[in-house]
């Protein structure tokens, strides 16, 4: 099967990793996997980005990391949410749900005028 | 959170990109294979899933340096904070060495300061016009020369407005003091000028309000009008703005105020400005009343205008041959005009004060150095504790920079002081004064000074401390072997320098204050005691030159009123006091020095009254001077000055010889008998050379312009109300202003020179203390430090006498080779203020013998106390300390 990349916006990257940390401490790659199971690997992102969206969220203090030994004992860099990151968190879900609100609002009109 | 490590962030936090990368593909590929892919599909699936990684690794990096910047910046700001608290406590642990050395800094760094600031407002910035890099004065210039500052006739300068296409703009102007009343206003007079319709347009400047001059206001026979200037309003008219229209006694003409000129402008140097309408003077070519200001167009340069200008003045020469021939003419910016006078002088005295600074911060280092051999024990303690020679040097520069902050806080009190009091003392005519102030260049220089000053002058602990270390790790210890902070060696260097620099200032200041002796001792050609000068003008408007005979009569029944007073010894009147310079024009020596019209020479013309020279004092050397029975109906006479007969009759005798000089004002003939020869005067100044000069009668070459001259047997300060009196009972709207004695005009007229040797003057003294506070310093130090050697000496047999020599000669030998080096640089320096110096010439070794011995005196003061000291070292107490 050919996997389509799905290009995201980093804001709703950012924010899903958010929401992935929320449940617990990962490294980078069990971000990723999350994310793969979560949406039955619907969601398919270039996994590199989530670096640069990680340390960048570190920088910003919405995460900590941590350096320590994965799964078999190979050195990984570990990631949490802060207080700040909760937060963040909580803001950003809510503007998703009303930006996806009003999206879904519009198209579900416009097919209903189509149709 | 992870921190990075400290030795090699860099590396480490490539490392930790490619460890978290790679972990991620690893992962992704170990469980590729799980789910049942070959290994090599695996990695492919891997890759492609992960994306690019070089961008991201990128990426990665840069978040990652600024991460590291950040934190450093942060790590840096801490430490700074810390050693500034630090610094602060260390300072105020002894308060009198931190006020002593901060007191000194404001000085040095003050005093820099105020001298840049004079400098900045009168040299550097450029004039408050519009462009002024395009402004010009046009000069004529004489005899074929180059230079020259010859002021430009009426006609010759319409000539240049119509024939010169390179200048945007060419004005006019002629400057006087003249009466000026109005209603419930006391005549005074007023400086004004007389200014061409485009004079403010050449400038560039427009009035507050109101207008300025028009061209329609030149024309003969137009309504008079009067711009005032923004001070003049302020003070007359208690800056009503409904000032425009009203009316103002100008010279005797009523004039009508039609604009204020903004604030801060009175170029050049006067309160009203009215229409330059030609008057009967000007129509005659020969007449230089006027200067000439021009604006160069666009892009063109200076020497395609002068040029232009030097192709019209040919013409002219050509066309009018009895009054051009010789005349050329050339520019010179305005800038140059104004300020190049003064220029040698202030950057004299900018480099003074940048000496000072020097010797202040040798001062302050020194300073620092006494202390800092009290503080071994805290550095090696701080070594001892991991600080490294980087942290220690930042920490020894925080507090030196510290100081000098605080110095340079202080300072700017200092400056601005020292700027107040300039400004009030209007100095010495140095042009522009009024616009010092302490801008934001000058807060930007003190800034700048103090962190330089605190960085040179911190070195010098800190260096000593790095030697320290070498010296440490090479002796084994001992009490003997003084530790480097303890040798004076940097110490001795920095106070030869003090002395060295503080010869070169006191050399400069005796130079001056030499010239300036021998100015005051140069005999101007009159006698100035007791001698009460007033000025006395009458306005053309109520004494015209048609009757010219009532301006005669009037100083006469002035003068004659004036010697019936007790107490005055004679009266009489000249034009300008023998000071100035005063007009020049041709003559011509039939029979002696017969020249065509055009090519004659030049001298002063002065219309005295009988009794002038008795009055001022200048001595009669051959025939005859003006009595009682020369008057306005006789045949003409003339008296001339000593330098015009040697110049011209040599060895004849000029008494009864003829003169040739066309009358001003026609109604008399050419021709005038020389009846007599005067002593010399110092026309231009007292450092010049005397000019050729004529005095005709008053009585037959009536000026309105004159000088009362008043000789009293006691001081002539007395008689001035007496005088005042006089001449407001013969007319009471003239303003009588600017009574000054002889003596006083004379001593003003050095007011330049003086200023620069009292400033020089204070420069030296102030080095010279530092200096010798400097050597008295180290010599007691290393007197201190040898006190247990002494003690020794002492107890063998050595007698005080000898310990007192010993140490003065050290104490001498130190101030000796500063001077050897003083006078090193005082001949390479002094040469730069030659120009400067009158009859002095820079090397002059008296002077510098002089500069010497006084140098030598405050370091042996300097030196006498630690050496007493040393030879009274009590050998038991100082053996005991052992």
């Amino acid at each position: 099967m050919v996997h389509t990349k799905t290009e995201l916006l980093r804001g709703t990257l950012d924010m899903m990793i958010l929401k992935s940390l929320s449940s617990g401490t990962h490294h980078g790659y069990g971000v990723a996997r999350w994310i793969e199971e979560r949406t039955d690997d619907v969601l398919q992102i270039e996994e590199g980005s989530l670096y640069p969206a990680l340390h960048r969220m570190e920088q910003r203090g919405w995460i900590e990391s941590e350096w320590g030994q994965s799964e078999n004992n190979r050195r990984a860099k570990f990631y949490r949410l802060t207080e700040l990151g909760r937060r963040q968190l909580r803001v950003e879900t809510a503007a998703w749900i009303r930006f996806a609100g009003a999206v879904s609002v519009v198209m579900g009109t416009a097919n209903l005028a189509e149709a | 959170m992870s921190r990075l490590s400290p030795i090699f962030p860099r590396r480490e936090l490539e490392r930790n990109i490619e460890d978290e990368l790679s972990f991620h593909i690893e992962a992704r590929i170990r469980d590729n294979i799980e789910s049942g892919m070959s290994p090599g599909a695996a990695r492919e699936e891997a890759l492609l899933r992960f994306g690019d990684v070089a961008p991201v690794r990128d990426a990665c990096r840069r978040i990652g340096m600024e991460r590291l910047r950040a934190e450093r910046r942060a790590e840096m700001l801490d430490q700074l904070r810390q050693d500034a608290s630090f610094a602060v406590r260390t300072l105020l642990r002894r308060p009198g060495f931190a006020a002593v050395a901060t007191l000194i800094l404001a000085l040095g760094i003050g005093g820099s300061a105020a001298m840049f600031s004079i400098v900045d407002a009168v040299l550097l910035r450029p004039l408050p016009f519009a462009q002024p890099g395009q402004l010009v004065l046009v000069w004529g210039v004489e005899g074929g020369l180059r230079s020259g500052t010859s002021w430009t006739s009426y006609p010759d300068y319409v000539d240049f407005e119509e024939s010169t296409t390179v200048f945007a703009e060419l004005a006019a102007w002629s400057q006087a003091r003249w009466a000026v009343t109005g209603p419930g206003i006391t005549p005074t007079r007023v400086p004004l000028a007389r200014v061409s319709h485009d004079f403010f347009g050449a400038l560039g400047v427009l009035p507050e309000f109101g207008r300025g001059i028009r061209a329609e206001d030149d024309r003969v026979g137009a309504d008079p009008v009067v711009v005032v200037s923004h001070g003049f309003w302020k003070r007359r008219f208690g800056s009503d703005r409904g000032v425009v229209g009203r009316s103002l006694q100008v010279g005797g003409v009523d004039r009508t105020i039609v604009g204020v000129m903004p604030r801060g402008f009175d170029f050049p140097g006067v309160d009203l400005w009215i229409p330059l309408t030609p008057e009967h003077a000007d129509d005659s070519r020969g007449q230089h009343r006027l200067r000439v200001l021009a604006r160069l167009g666009g892009e063109v340069t200076l020497e395609q205008g002068e040029a232009e200008i030097q192709t019209v003045a040919r013409r002219l020469e050509e066309a009018y041959p009895e009054t051009n021939t010789g005349r050329g003419a050339r520019l010179e910016p305005l800038h140059e005009a104004i300020v190049g006078d003064a220029r040698p002088g202030l950057l004299m005295l900018l480099g003074a004060v940048g000496l000072v600074l020097l010797i202040v911060c040798a001062n302050v280092a020194n300073l620092l150095l006494a202390r800092a051999a009290g503080r071994d024990k805290e550095v090696a303690v701080r070594r001892a504790l991991g600080a490294g020679h980087g942290r220690l040097l930042r920490q020894f520069l925080t507090e030196s920079v510290m100081l000098s902050v605080f110095g340079g806080l202080l300072g700017v009190g200092l400056a601005y002081g020292a700027v107040e009091l300039v400004g009030s003392l209007s100095a010495a005519d140095i042009p522009r004064l009024d616009e010092v102030a302490v801008n934001s260049r000058v807060l930007g220089l003190i800034a700048l000074l103090s962190v330089l000053t605190g960085v040179l002058f911190g070195l010098a602990p800190g260096l000593q401390a790095f030697g320290a270390d070498l010296q440490d790790g090479l002796k084994e210890g001992g009490r003997t072997s003084a530790s480097a902070s303890r040798r004076p060696r940097l110490r001795q260097v920095l106070v030869v320098t003090e002395m060295a620099l503080a010869l070169i200032l006191l050399a400069g200041a005796g130079l001056l204050i030499n010239s300036l002796l021998r100015l005051r001792n140069v005999d101007p050609g009159f006698s100035a005691r007791r001698v009460l000068v007033v000025p006395v003008s009458l306005p053309g408007v109520r004494y015209p030159f048609e009757d010219w005979r009532e301006t005669v009569a009037f100083f006469d029944r002035l003068i004659e009123r004036i010697r019936t007073y007790p107490g005055v010894e004679s009266v009489s009147a000249g034009y300008e006091h023998p000071l100035a310079g005063g007009w020049e024009t041709s003559f011509n020596l039939p029979g002696v020095f017969e020249r065509p019209v055009g090519k004659r020479p030049e001298a002063r013309i002065r219309p005295v009254k009988a009794g002038y020279f008795e009055t001022v004092g200048i001595p009669l050397r051959r025939g005859r001077m003006f009595t009682e029975q020369d008057d306005s109906d006789g045949p003409g006479r003339v008296v001339i000055n000593e330098s015009l007969a040697r110049a011209f009759f040599v060895d004849r005798d000029p008494v009864g010889g003829r003169l040739e000089k066309d009358h001003w004002w026609g109604f008399l003939s050419g021709e005038w008998e020389i009846i007599g020869v005067v002593g010399d005067v110092k026309m231009d100044g007292l450092a010049s050379s005397t000019p050729w000069a004529m005095y005709f009668l008053h009585d037959q070459w009536p000026f309105n312009d004159m000088h009362l001259f008043v000789r009293t047997a006691n001081d002539p300060l007395a008689i001035a109300d007496a005088v005042r009196e006089q001449i407001g009972s013969l007319d009471p709207l003239l303003p009588v202003e600017n009574l000054r004695s002889l003596d006083e005009i004379r001593s003003d007229s050095l007011a330049e020179q003086r200023f620069q040797s009292w400033l020089l003057g204070g420069f030296a003294a102030l080095a010279l203390v530092l200096a010798s506070v400097g050597i008295y310093g180290v010599l007691s130090y290393m007197v201190a430090q040898r006190v247990p050697e002494i003690g020794l000496r002492i107890s063998l047999g050595a007698r005080p006498g000898d310990v007192l020599r010993v140490v003065l000669r050290q104490g001498l030998g130190l101030a000796t080779l500063g001077l050897a080096l003083g006078l090193a640089g005082t001949i390479a320096l002094t040469r730069l203020i030659e120009g400067l110096l009158f009859e002095v010439r820079a090397g002059d070794p008296l002077t510098l013998a002089a500069v010497t011995v006084v140098l030598l005196l405050a370091a042996l003061a300097a030196c006498a106390v630690p050496a007493l000291r040393a030879s009274r070292v009590d050998p038991m107490v100082a053996l005991r300390a052992e």
